[in-house]
């Protein structure tokens, strides 16, 4: 089953920890936290269960239709106080409980101090296109 | 650093002035002329504006390492 490990810039519920920007961290924390994220992408390749990553840039804007003949609309750039998507990662694993226990894990990456981030994550099941037949 | 010289000699160096690589290069100057401070946000910023992991991963670590620097 596919679940959607979101990463927020901002939103989601009140930090667990502060979250201390990356750039005031030390560079042995930077590249522990960096070797931290790729060590958990390479075994969920090697376990088969990671699907895809991406990690998006900060900006961008709303954008919506604004009738016959006329120009989208575009609302930008995105307001501080409001949530803001950083990336994902999509993993197929065997239940709901596996999907918790690997955010879980993402959530723990080291940060300022070298201590555990205590990051939120945001976990979407995918919508199935077809139900699914059990045997 | 002379402002308005670092205004002037930066897109004479890299073209237009955008973002990433205008904040990365007068970052990389600043440093270079000893602003510290400066330099590791001016690297943060231009972090901010990477367009590429491997990009915005490079200029983390340099804010980072500048930050360093900084502390005694």
């Amino acid at each position: 089953m596919k679940y959607l490990l979101l990463k927020h810039y901002r939103g989601g519920p009140v930090p667990a920890v502060d979250q201390v920007p990356m750039d005031r961290w030390t560079p042995e924390e930077v590249d522990a936290h960096m070797q931290f994220m790729h060590d958990f992408a390479a075994r969920l390749e090697e376990t088969g269960e990671f699907v895809e990553g991406q990690a998006l840039a900060p900006e961008g804007a709303f954008v919506r239709y604004d009738g016959e003949g006329r120009p989208p609309v575009t609302d930008g750039p995105f307001a501080e106080t409001k949530d803001l998507i950083a990336g994902w990662m999509v993993v197929d694993v065997e239940s709901w409980d596996r999907a918790v226990a690997l955010a879980g894990e993402l959530s723990a990456a080291p940060g300022a101090g070298g201590e555990p981030i205590h990051e939120w994550l945001e976990v979407r099941p995918f919508l199935t296109e077809s139900p699914t037949v059990t045997e | 650093m002379n402002e308005s010289l670092l205004r002037e000699l930066v897109p004479a160096v890299i073209g237009a002035p955008d973002l990433p690589r205008y904040a990365a290069v007068t970052a990389y100057l600043h440093e270079r002329a000893g602003d510290l401070e400066h330099a590791a946000e001016l690297y943060a910023e231009a972090s901010r504006a990477a367009t590429s992991v491997p990009e915005r991963d490079h200029l983390t670590q340099e804010a980072a390492r500048v930050r360093q620097l900084l502390r005694p």
